[in-house]
């Protein structure tokens, strides 16, 4: 074999398996399009019992709809059984990268119903804790009177145990969550959430 | 059968990889993922799986290429081959398994270095022909699995008290919080070593008929 065949043999693997990795990358793509993450989490965050084989989007289809409201970019998500419960995926930035976060809101109680971090780049063991349940917990039931907010130890009804060593993580999921309630409360003042439901 | 088949050079070459030549207890390859993915029984499942996958079709591809492949490139081409086959079962197994997948974490992606892939790759499979080489990366992949699984009873059942997610022992036992960290996998991993090795010398002791 000559240095010129084993040259052409080296390019003609390298080009083979590149060109099975992208056909595969377009298809997983189109896959994760198509996949449900956001209706299976939205189900999990009001507690819906889920099973591996239930059909997450016939749950949430019969369970909630998603609404756009003009001028808010992206969706919010209305609960059919309880109309002022409203959930929003939101994106904001955190130490490293981004942090998204989806919370639930009901903006008749004025009270959170619950947070789940759906992407996030924070340093492992700290800011990545916002993950963890000990600290979503907080958001469940809190409510929200003034803009929430990280503090050392949790003392008012506006705040939250911040993480120890994360400030800027805790702060971000302050500033994320404080954007989505104003969303919120906006879309519904404007009555743009119920519109939707009377042309139905 | 019986007898034959248990002498003949297949079966030899499949019993290699399970039991004289296993890559946890013999050539002690592959610890890393061994001992992180292995808190669960399903995940060390699922991880055999995947390594199953990898090790015989890139053994498979690579001694049908083997006249081909030049010599002083062959660690390239399995990379390449290793690595392509790698993200597309971790591709698969993000879009059919999301929650194990999301469990498995960055294993699935580190097969890729485990060296017991590119290990029967260098050793066998570029020297042998195909049906060879695909039933000795089986035997390594299921020597790999059988141990995996059984370090995942042992760290299943003691540190949670649950077999496959199902609840086995009784609601009084007190899970042993140990064996679900990185050192109670070590434990786990070595009493099995022990074990294998003590049947191991037990059976060299017997005379030979």
């Amino acid at each position: 074999m000559t240095d010129k065949d084993k040259f052409i043999f080296m390019i003609a693997v390298a080009s083979i398996c590149t060109a099975l990795l992208s056909v595969s990358e377009i298809v997983f793509q189109r896959v994760l399009a198509a996949n449900p993450v956001i209706m299976r989490e939205t189900l999990q965050l009001v507690n819906h019992p889920l099973k591996p084989d239930s059909d997450v989007v016939a749950i949430f289809n019969q369970k909630f709809r998603f609404v756009k409201v003009p001028s808010v970019k992206g969706r919010f998500i209305v609960s059919k059984a309880s109309p002022t419960l409203v959930l929003r995926e939101l994106e904001g930035t955190g130490l490293w990268g981004k942090i998204r976060l989806l919370s639930a809101y009901d903006f008749e109680a004025k009270m959170l119903k619950g947070m789940q971090v759906l992407a996030q780049n924070e340093t492992p063991g700290l800011g990545a804790r916002i993950e963890e349940v000990d600290f979503r917990k907080q958001f469940l039931n809190m409510p929200v009177e003034k803009e929430i907010k990280a503090a050392k130890v949790k003392v008012l009804d506006n705040e939250f145990d911040g993480i120890t060593g994360a400030t800027i993580s805790s702060n971000a999921v302050a500033s994320i969550l404080n954007e989505t309630i104003s969303q919120i409360e906006k879309a519904a003042a404007s009555k743009s959430l119920e519109k939707i439901e009377e042309d139905k | 059968m019986g007898k034959r088949f248990f002498n003949s050079p297949l079966f030899k070459t499949f019993n290699d990889g399970i039991w004289n030549n296993n890559p946890i207890f013999v050539t002690v390859l592959g610890l890393c993922s061994s001992l992180a993915v292995t808190t669960m029984v399903k995940n060390s499942i699922v991880m055999y799986l995947s390594v199953t996958f990898t090790i015989v079709l890139s053994s498979l591809l690579i001694s049908f290429l083997r006249n081909k492949i030049p010599t002083e490139f062959r660690i390239m081409a399995y990379m390449l081959i290793i690595s392509t086959l790698v993200i597309l079962i971790d591709r698969i197994l993000k879009i059919s398994l999301p929650g194990v997948s999301k469990e498995l974490g960055p294993y699935v992606g580190l097969i890729i270095t485990n060296c017991i892939v590119m290990g029967r790759a260098e050793a066998f499979a570029i020297k042998n022909p195909p049906k060879l080489a695909a039933l000795d990366a089986f035997g390594a992949a299921t020597g790999y699995g059988l141990v995996l699984v059984f370090i995942g009873i042992i760290r299943e059942l003691l540190g949670r008290g649950t077999l496959m997610g199902f609840r086995v022992m009784p609601e009084s036992y007190e899970s042993c919080g140990l064996l679900t960290t990185a050192p109670g996998a070590f434990l786990a991993l070595g009493i099995l070593i022990l074990i294998a090795n003590t049947i191991k010398s037990m059976s060299e002791r017997k005379p030979k008929k």
